[in-house]
């Protein structure tokens, strides 16, 4: 069973779209420009209106206005905006909003700023933080309340090569707490650090490939053709693959040479 | 129009002297590289000597070479509270009192310029996709044709049509215009693919100044985290340590393949 799906949606430049997300899935959406993938986003979370053509838990989102979307579903995209001057206050507030007692709040505050690395800056002025550690400020004040599913929207855009690595192993830590993840991306460089995930390939609003990331990524016609980049390696090793100079995608450089150069 | 700094400080960089030559793409790579995007507008105080063109800039005649400056930030952050995209060209037009014969046509020739479709003038900002709004950000900055253009990460978010469109249009400005462009960038592999020259900053100087080539394959500069060496490069040379085989410096991932494949038996 599909904890979060579409059926049969035409919006956009999606016709007759369909798509199931299972529970504890960690599914990593990529296209190229204008392919649909902040629409999905708002489509799967409720902030666009689709009569009944998004399921949760195979009852129409409509149902949980209000409520479950609420406390179950939450949603970010990348424009962030904080209520707050300081880390800890922001974070501290949707459980002051559900009225948990100061030490539950203490304690959970804890617990994510561990999740998310950000114990260091706890006290921090928003203001100061590079867009990394804003992002993890968001992110922890939207998981501190334990939501079942996170929708986030390109969040490793402005990100590079090491801080993507460390989000994406954030959330597969997320995935291993029991929680569901769809995040998309305009860029396949951090799926190859991801582990247990899968990889759709969003173009034009359609889904033209999807299933294990190294499975995907070796059919490189079809992501060039989705107007995509393979990541340096990936590319180079399918590429040599056709060669038969090597039999498999090597993530590591001295792996390749080593095996090319007996 | 060439610019030279010799002993410039400000905005957290200290003492810094480089020449960035007229009608090429230099790239900027360090930390503090938007701070120095920043100086080169002279949006920002500074002290220490400033040439452009050989002539010094005081604080008199500043404005006449903030005039020949085009900055394109990241991120496009609307000046004016105008939501329709024409309405806001016409807007920046008049606000910049840059000199148009036929402000439709310009506005639509710009549009067009950068790859997207006139259709896009009736449509307002807040339905715009991000690279939408990035394409529109360089045609704004585009309309005053200014000798130099500064941009701050202008291909990160793009795919690939869009980063092949960005790329000949700034080296159709560079090689037919003889702009001087300026990228500055936090991935070596951008600046190795669409630069000629580089300035390296670490901490608040500069460290390396040349063409980009020779520093990216030569200097041993780049081995952390902050300061990396481009993956293609960094593959060659990997190559040439373990089996001592030189392979040509390319730029293009296919043609070390086809290499790779010629020194493999």
């Amino acid at each position: 069973m599909n904890l979060l799906e579409i059926s049969n949606l035409t919006i956009g430049p999606f016709n007759k779209f369909s798509l199931g997300f299972k529970a504890n899935s960690f599914s990593i959406i990529v296209g190229s420009n204008n392919s649909g993938k902040t629409l999905l986003i708002k489509v799967l979370s409720g902030l666009v209106s689709t009569k009944n053509k998004v399921l949760y838990n195979d009852k129409a989102l409509e149902n949980y206005l209000g409520t479950a979307l609420n406390k179950d579903i939450v949603v970010i995209l990348d424009d962030f905006s904080f209520t707050f001057e300081t880390v800890i206050d922001e974070i501290r507030y949707p459980l002051e909003q559900c009225e948990e007692d100061d030490m539950t709040i203490n304690k959970l505050v804890k617990d994510i700023g561990k999740d998310m690395k950000i114990t260091n800056i706890l006290n921090k002025n928003i203001a100061e933080l590079n867009f990394y550690e804003k992002l993890r400020v968001v992110l922890a004040a939207n998981l501190v309340s334990s939501p079942k599913i996170l929708l986030i929207d390109d969040p490793a855009k402005f990100l590079n090569r090491y801080e993507k690595e460390e989000l994406v192993s954030i959330f597969n830590h997320l995935q291993t707490m029991g929680m569901t993840i769809i995040m998309t991306s305009s860029s396949l460089e951090e799926t190859i650090y991801t582990v247990n995930s899968t990889l759709y390939i969003l173009d034009n609003g359609k889904i033209i490939s999807s299933g294990d990331i190294f499975e995907v990524l070796s059919n490189d016609s079809l992501i060039n053709k989705a107007g995509l980049e393979l990541p340096f390696m990936v590319d180079l090793s399918v590429k040599l693959k056709y060669y038969n100079l090597v039999d498999k995608i090597f993530l590591n450089p001295v792996r390749l040479v080593d095996t090319i150069w007996k | 129009m060439e610019i030279r700094f010799s002993h410039v400080s400000g905005l957290g960089l200290n003492d810094l002297s480089f020449v960035i030559p007229k009608g090429e793409i230099t790239g900027i790579y360090g930390d503090k590289g938007k701070e120095l995007l920043t100086l080169l507008s002279l949006q920002e105080e500074s002290k220490g000597i400033i040439y452009f063109n050989k002539i010094r800039k005081l604080k008199r005649n500043s404005y006449l070479f903030r005039k020949d400056i085009g900055l394109v930030r990241e991120r496009f952050e609307k000046q004016f509270a105008i939501d329709g995209v024409y309405e806001y060209f016409v807007y920046y037009i008049r606000y910049h009192k840059i000199k148009v014969k036929d402000v439709t046509k310009k506005i639509k020739d710009a549009v067009k310029l950068v790859g997207l479709s006139v259709a896009i003038l009736e449509r307002k900002f807040s339905t715009l996709t991000y690279s939408e709004e990035k394409l529109l950000s360089l045609a704004l900055a585009l309309l005053s044709n200014p000798k130099v253009l500064l941009l701050e990460e202008p291909f990160r978010g793009y795919d690939i049509n869009n980063k092949k469109r960005v790329s000949r249009i700034l080296y159709k400005l560079q090689e037919k215009y003889q702009k001087t462009i300026v990228i500055y960038s936090s991935d070596s592999n951008t600046l190795y693919q669409y630069t000629t020259n580089l300035i390296v900053l670490n901490k608040d100087k500069v460290v390396l100044e040349g063409k980009s080539k020779d520093l990216f394959f030569e200097s041993d500069f780049f081995s952390s985290k902050t300061l990396e060496r481009p993956e293609i490069v960094a593959f060659i040379r990997l190559v040439k340590e373990k089996t001592g085989i030189d392979l040509p410096r390319r730029a293009d991932v296919k043609d070390v393949i086809k290499d790779v494949y010629w020194n493999a038996r």
